[in-house]
């Protein structure tokens, strides 16, 4: 019988015991499953770049709103909407559906705006019934008070003013130029008005205005039934009733404007009913009357520019009755008068969302933070939605395929993350960054197999196992060189050296080859005493002077290439004679940098794949008279080459991975250019240069979380593949 | 020629002995040490031509040592020093001049455990063919079909020769060892207990064999089997810690041994 | 000749690989050493007439040949780069001289070179030391005299600005807080007292700048009053005039400094000691992180759970987490440790600072936690290979003595397995002290203001960013303004990066060859 005193020991025990099977089953289990949560964690901050956007509606202010509106527009935080309708600007709270007081209307006789142009940052050109043009803006203010935000807007009119010859107005178009603003107004069916006003400021603060006027006409079919100013008032677009359109020049100033030939806009001839320009000015969206929606942009194709069709967009039903730009990004959003309301996006061409509005639709606006739409019907309702649309730009083959960019004469790959306007647009192509990895990565295996695989089957079959038990542990120090250290010394000290000495390094494998080939031909005509000194397997001290021979040798050779073939300048020759350029920091240095840290890897393995085949199968080998050589490449390389394809797997999702090398060795351009002259820029570099500069849960920052799943998955097959072929291996060994 | 058919003439055991006075293998005086040890003591033995001579010995006495000399695979051990002579038709096959390559393919080795390449059955024979220069296919096939046939196993794989010699069972794959070492034509057969890992059927195919073949090869086993030295061999040599202790006509070293050693070894008390 | 075989040349072919790659591994580590460990040695400072009546003074530090293009045939000439210093005079450190311009070389006795704490060296001559306005001295043993004392003054000067008045900083940050907080009279005179002792420092301060008044008058070509103040002196001698004895000197002091002090001009000047301290702190932590988490996991695979195709794939997976590129981590670090982790911290414990963040950045703690998943792999494949080495009769022997499970892993099978999980713990702090790339996105910066481990409460400050030799390399080498002046001192700190990662590998590489001599003697 146990003592109680030695029963409760036991019973400490064994609660000891099965505490601590709890706690490391379960802290391993947590352990292992949080690593890897990597990809899950990874995957988790790309996936929305690939959510659809969503709209929610929200109620529709009616009560206070004048029939019909003929634009309208939002507040920052989306608290106050306006209206443009007949009598004028109207400011209407979200809130409780109710008018604001804005202060004394406006008296212009009678007369009722009938043509609205809406610029950017709420500004509008009214036209009115009478012909009189008049500017006008809407500013909105926020103050505190007791901790609320009370958010106020003012409506401003400038003074109207009466064009000679315009009685009343149905069309009008605007744009703010460097000096001023730019106002285009039909004057017939053909015939267009435009009055460029330079606003200066003289010294006592006050503005002056001049007003220059032109008459243009134009040669089209049909009536305008529509135009837009773009390009910061440098040219007019104008569409008619015939579905054309044609682009008129105002870059001179002092010329008469030039037209362009106009362009049928859709095969089938429908009124061109809406144009517009997105951020930046530089595309234009046509909408037609039976619904179709199309991007523009000017293009310098052969000398001369012209009007070029970049995205034909899923039509509409109804005719295309409003289009807004997105204030921050290259979309824009289509209302047509059956209801619909489209948001589409510029650079790929895509519709992103549809929305209707049961009704008719006149006018439509975006948000000033895009994250709303208010779209105003002639019956008198503004319509609203709140938009969650964080990344449009972003689609598989924007990512991956060729985009068509503004400004681009053709769709291309391009990785440029940041710009120096806020109306410039980050293009996001993944293609040229996978494109620079598996390029530096083909470099370096290029230098690095060739290297590895036959030092680790000189190291495995040939060499003296005290001597291969030295070397082994240098290989291991190679490995453990910290790739920042390699990466400086390719920058700093190598690329200088490479440029010097181009000639002689595309010499110095042939020559370190024939030198060691003199060197075993010298070998065996030395006489047998001096020979039988040095025992098999200690070749390799013999070997190393020779190598370094080679290379000095390979030197001056091409010294005296490049001298006497080359004209004395490598890369004049180069450019001269094959048209390629040559960076310092190029494709070679990083090839021998990163095939420097992925030799050891490779060796180590292929070795103890070489040296594991099973010694009878050599002796076999042998016994039937062959060589070592024989033996070695008939009977022991076949045999590990499960081994050596896995040797190189890992070797390739080292250097896929490897980061501070390519960084620090190449210019890292994000260019697609396969010569070996060139720098490039690869998935891992840029996440390291971009991302501590990538706001969180922007699209930058997704689209560099899709790199590193990019580079995750790479390497997670490589090294699956090499670990899998590895244990068949190692199971087909045991057979043997 | 003449010799040959009037040898046919002579009493068995008058005709063995002339076999053994005109032997194909000479060795004198061989000493043999790896590192400080020595692994064999100043053997002196002559190996009869198209016989089976069987090297019998108890484990570590140096028999397999000695038939890895005669084609020198020590050669591929480290610290291995050699002293005495080993002649092949009185060539000294330590000659600096003699290719060793050479003289593995006239000296072929079949091992304890059966070694086919990881190839197909018909590449494991062609293996030796190529390395030494026959690239005809014709040439080949013809080699691979002979060396099967000589081997025995002709039969049972003439329809899977492109499948992988892994896939044939033990004896299959030692007589194809056999077959490889057969197709580059070798004028001696070391086999370094070929039957080890067999069971009784497939070591009886390969006595068989063996018979077979010393009508044209000299054949020169070690084995730990003494009813199969008994059995196959014509003269059998046995060592003991590196020394040969005696050598002579298999029926007279079983029958009446000439030394106290052998006799206890043969009768099991020791080995 | 029989012993000729074609194979043998390329056996000889595939040596000459293997000495390749050696040759290339001992050239690197000899390029790095020769570069590094020469630049501390005061070189000679030559005095070059050239032939259009110039006179430049400085030293040599690269020569190379003119590239011509198109002139093949014309004999090679030759330029040599000095540097000659005096940034705020000429405007660069460095000038390249066409040899055949240079009359004559001489290398005057009387050459001075100054280590300034701005602007970088001076190289002139010596004219005379003024002190209040007043030329006093010529004597070289007096100048130098006042330059320790200068020296001494500085380092106090630094002493009260950044202890005692950063001290008194802090004391009135954190009372700001409490007065935004609540409002009272105590706290209100409590920051009333700081204030005077703030004034009383300033005063300190004062004095102590007003005693540094001597200025050292110089010449340099061009300019044959130049006036340096004493107090921007580092250090000055005269190279050419030194005995071997006073230049082993004057190199131990140079590399005591470059270990021990704090960088100056953009890191190109000064020591390293913050990017050590950083390192050395970073690789700790991790350590400290690792190990246990290591041990853990490991002993779940291979002791406690049911071994199977989901263990083997496990197994599968963790090997090849040690392949997957170290900037994955860095972004995993980013996404799950400083938004996640660090987001949910600042918005629960510092919220008053928001939005500044204060663990929603990076910071030493997220770089170490990031180090330590990256090195996890390597611990756990370490630890399981121990494991497996030990023989089961090992376990089988204590569990038949009535030992529990937990007594026998805790008993028998930690002890035998600590070495190998050492040597997973030192190859893991070699890959660590090398890593760079995951440390740029996760908290490691060029310039830290303040060491993470300080007398200051809570001593060890984890959400602040430090430095890091891997990444000052980097830095200093490709970022930095003056690439030209900067090229040795990356050197130097290469060698002492390399230092540390080859320590830690060939200790590992020693312990592992005991650990299966070990094992190998007792199981045959």
């Amino acid at each position: 019988m146990a003592t109680s005193k030695e029963r409760s020991f036991r019973a400490r025990r064994l609660f000891l015991d099965r505490l601590a099977h709890g706690v490391v089953s379960t802290s391993g289990f947590l352990i292992i499953a949080s690593i890897l949560a990597i990809l899950f964690v990874i995957a988790a901050q790309v996936l929305p770049l690939l959510r659809r956007p969503t709209a929610q509606r929200e109620p529709t202010l009616s009560s206070s709103v004048e029939s019909p509106v003929l634009r309208t527009g939002s507040g920052e935080y989306r608290e106050l909407f306006y209206s443009v309708t007949r009598s004028g600007v109207s400011i209407h709270r979200a809130a409780d559906n109710t008018a604001l007081p804005t202060g004394r209307d406006m008296d212009w006789g009678g007369a009722t705006v009938t043509a609205v142009s809406q610029g950017l940052g709420d500004t509008f050109v009214l036209g009115l019934s009478d012909g009189r043009i008049v500017p006008a803006t809407v500013s909105f203010s926020a103050r505190f008070a007791d901790g609320q935000r009370i958010v106020h807007a003012d409506r401003v009119y400038q003074e109207a003013f009466r064009e000679m010859g315009v009685t009343s107005i149905a069309i009008i178009a605007h744009a703010p130029t460097p000096r001023g603003q730019l106002i285009a107004i039909p004057t017939g069916p053909r015939s267009l008005r435009i009055l460029n006003i330079e606003e200066t400021e003289t010294l006592l603060g006050d503005v002056s205005r001049e007003l220059f006027r032109r008459d243009v006409e134009v040669e089209v079919k049909g009536a305008i039934t529509a135009l837009a100013v773009g390009h910061h008032g440098d040219l007019i677009i104008v569409g008619t009733s015939s579905g054309e359109i044609a682009e008129i020049n105002l870059q001179d100033n002092d010329r008469t404007p030039r037209q362009s030939p106009p362009i049928r806009a859709e095969r089938d001839a429908r009124a061109i009913t809406a144009l517009g320009f997105l951020l930046g000015d530089r595309t234009l969206v046509v909408g037609t009357a039976s619904g179709q929606v199309s991007t523009w942009q000017l293009l310098a194709r052969d000398g001369a520019a012209s009007l070029v069709k970049m995205h034909d967009f899923e039509p509409q039903r109804g005719s295309i009755s409003a289009i807004a730009a997105s204030p921050r990004n290259k979309g824009f959003v289509t209302a047509s008068d059956e209801g619909d309301l489209y948001v589409r996006y510029g650079t790929t061409g895509r519709t992103l969302l549809k929305r209707s509005a049961d009704e008719a639709l006149a006018a439509v606006a975006f948000a000033p933070k895009g994250d709303g739409l208010v779209a105003g019907s002639p019956s008198g309702n503004l319509h609203r939605w709140t938009l969650n649309n964080p990344h449009p730009e972003i689609t598989w083959k924007s990512l991956f395929g060729k985009v068509w960019y503004e400004g681009y004469n053709a769709p291309a790959y391009v990785w440029q993350s940041s710009g120096g306007t806020d109306e410039f647009e980050p293009k996001f192509s993944l293609t040229p960054l996978v494109f620079g990895t598996l390029k530096g990565t083909f470099y370096a295996l290029l230098f690095a197999i060739p290297i590895a695989l036959l030092g680790a089957l000189y190291a495995s079959q040939f060499m003296h196992p005290a001597l291969k038990n030295l070397i082994k542990p240098v290989v291991e120090l190679m490995a453990a060189l910290p790739s920042v250290v390699l990466g400086f010394i390719a920058g700093i000290w190598l690329a200088p050296l490479m440029a010097q000495h181009m000639p002689a390094l595309l010499l110095m494998p042939f020559v370190i080859a024939a030198v060691i080939l003199a060197a075993v031909w010298a070998w065996h005509r030395a006489p047998v005493a001096a020979r039988s000194r040095v025992r098999a397997g200690g070749e390799l001290f013999l070997l190393a002077p020779a190598v370094l021979f080679g290379g000095w040798l390979s030197l001056q050779l091409g010294q005296a290439a490049e001298s006497g073939l080359l004209s004395g300048d490598f890369r004049q020759w180069l450019l001269a004679t094959f048209g390629l350029t040559f960076d310092q920091r190029n494709s070679m240095v990083v090839g021998f940098a990163m095939g420097f840290a992925v030799v050891p890897i490779i060796f180590t393995i292929a070795e103890d794949a070489l040296a594991g085949v099973p010694p009878h199968l050599k002796a076999g080998a042998l016994s039937l008279g062959a060589t070592p050589w024989q033996t070695a490449v008939r009977v022991v390389l076949p045999t590990a080459s499960p081994g050596i394809f896995s040797a190189i797997m890992i070797g390739f999702g080292r250097a896929v991975g490897e980061t501070m090398i390519v960084l620090m060795a190449t210019g890292n351009t994000p260019i697609m250019d396969a010569s070996i002259f060139n720098g490039f820029r690869a998935l891992s570099a840029n996440i390291a240069v971009e991302l501590p500069e990538a706001p969180e849960g922007g699209t930058l920052y997704r689209v560099l979380f899709l790199a590193a799943l990019l580079l995750l998955a790479m390497t997670f097959v490589a090294n699956t593949l090499a670990e899998w072929v590895r244990l068949h291996l190692r199971r087909r060994y045991q057979v043997l | 020629m003449t010799t040959e058919l009037s040898l046919d003439l002579l009493a068995d055991d008058t005709r063995m002995d002339l076999a053994l006075a005109t032997p194909i293998v000479e060795i004198s005086n061989l000493s043999l040490f790896y590192g400080a040890k020595q692994a064999l003591h100043d053997v002196t033995l002559n190996i009869p031509e198209r016989h089976i001579t069987a090297f019998i010995g108890p484990s570590g006495c140096g028999k397999s040592t000695l038939l890895r000399c005669l084609n020198r695979m020590n050669d591929l051990i480290d610290h291995v020093r050699i002293s005495g002579r080993i002649a092949i038709r009185g060539h000294d096959i330590h000659d600096p001049q003699q290719d060793v390559t050479e003289l593995r393919k006239r000296v072929g080795m079949v091992f304890q455990k059966s070694n086919p390449f990881p190839k197909s059955i018909y590449e494991n024979i062609a293996f030796g063919p190529r390395i030494l220069g026959t690239r005809d296919r014709a040439t080949l096939d013809e080699i691979v079909e002979r060396s099967l046939r000589a081997a025995a196993l002709w039969d049972e794989v003439k329809d899977r020769l492109n499948e992988s010699a892994l896939g044939m069972s033990g004896g299959q794959q030692q007589r194809l060892c056999i077959g490889r070492a057969l197709a580059v034509e070798p004028e001696i057969l070391l086999m370094d207990e070929p039957c080890s890992a067999l069971d009784p059927i497939a070591t009886a195919r390969i006595e068989d064999l063996m018979l077979e073949l010393k009508q044209r090869y000299t054949i020169v086993i070690v084995t730990h089997n003494m009813q199969q030295a008994a059995r196959m061999s014509d003269y059998t040599a046995f060592m003991y810690m590196g020394k040969l202790i005696e050598v002579g006509l298999t029926r007279k070293v079983f029958t009446t041994p000439l030394e106290q050693q052998t006799e206890d070894y043969i009768t099991g008390r020791f080995g | 000749m029989k012993s000729w075989k074609p194979g043998d040349s390329f056996i000889w072919l595939s040596g000459g690989a293997l000495a390749l790659a050696l040759l290339m591994v001992f050239g690197l580590i000899a390029l790095v050493v020769v570069n590094g460990a020469s630049f501390f040695w005061p070189r000679d400072v030559e005095q070059f007439q050239l032939n259009d009546g110039r006179v430049v003074l400085g030293e040599i530090t690269a020569r190379e040949k003119i590239p011509q293009p198109n002139a093949s045939h014309a004999p090679a000439t030759h330029r040599i780069q000095i540097k000659r210093g005096n940034r705020d005079l000429y405007g660069t450190d460095f000038i390249w001289l066409n040899e055949t311009d240079i009359q004559n070389t001489t290398a005057p006795r009387n050459a001075l070179v100054i280590e300034r704490v701005e602007w970088g060296n001076f190289y002139g001559i010596f004219q005379r030391l003024e002190i209040g306005g007043q030329t006093v001295s010529n004597d070289w043993k007096f100048v130098r005299a006042r330059l320790a004392r200068a020296r001494k003054l500085t380092a106090q000067i630094h002493t009260v600005s950044r202890k005692d008045i950063g001290a008194i900083n802090r004391a009135q940050e954190r009372l700001r807080r409490e007065l935004k907080r609540s409002e009272s009279a105590e706290l209100r005179a409590d920051y009333a007292a700081l204030q005077a002792q703030y004034q009383e420092q300033l005063a300190t301060l004062a004095s102590l700048r007003g005693q540094l008044t001597d200025v050292l008058v110089v010449s340099a070509a061009g300019h044959p009053e130049v006036r340096i103040p004493l107090a921007d002196v580092v250090r000055m001698n005269h190279p050419n005039a030194m005995t071997a004895w006073r230049k082993c000197c004057f190199y131990a002091e140079k590399l005591w400094e470059f270990v021990s002090a704090e960088p100056r001009e953009s890191n190109t000047e000064g020591g390293v000691f913050p990017a050590i301290y950083g390192t050395v702190l970073l690789v700790l932590l991790m350590s400290l992180i690792v190990t246990p988490l290591g041990v853990l996991a490991a002993l779940y695979l291979r002791e406690y759970a049911r071994q199977g195709p989901i263990i083997s794939a496990v197994r599968i997976a963790v090997n090849n987490l040690a392949g997957v590129p170290s900037i994955v981590y860095g972004v995993f670090g980013v996404a799950f440790f400083i938004y996640l982790g660090g987001g949910t911290i600042d918005q629960a414990f510092f919220s008053d600072r928001l939005p500044t963040p204060t663990f929603g950045t990076g910071g030493l703690l997220w770089a170490s936690l990031t180090l330590a998943l990256l090195t996890l792999p390597v611990v756990i494949v370490a630890t399981e290979e121990g494991l497996a080495a030990i023989p089961p009769s090992t376990r089988a022997g204590a569990l038949a003595l009535g030992a529990t499970k937990f007594e026998t892993t805790w008993r028998v099978v930690l002890p035998a397995v600590t070495p190998a999980v050492l040597t997973g713990l030192i190859l893991a702090m070699a890959r660590a002290a090398g890593e760079v790339a995951p440390l740029m996105i996760t908290g490691v910066v060029k310039l830290a203001p303040a060491l993470p481990l300080d007398g200051v409460f809570p001593y060890l400050h984890l959400d602040r960013k430090f430095m890091h030799l891997g990444f000052h390399i980097y830095d200093v080498g490709f970022q930095s303004p003056n690439v030209d002046a900067a090229r040795p001192m990356v050197y130097t700190t290469t060698i002492l990066l390399l230092a540390v990662v080859l320590a830690f590998n060939l200790t590992a590489i020693s312990i592992r060859a005991r650990l299966r001599k070990k094992y190998s003697s007792t199981h045959l």
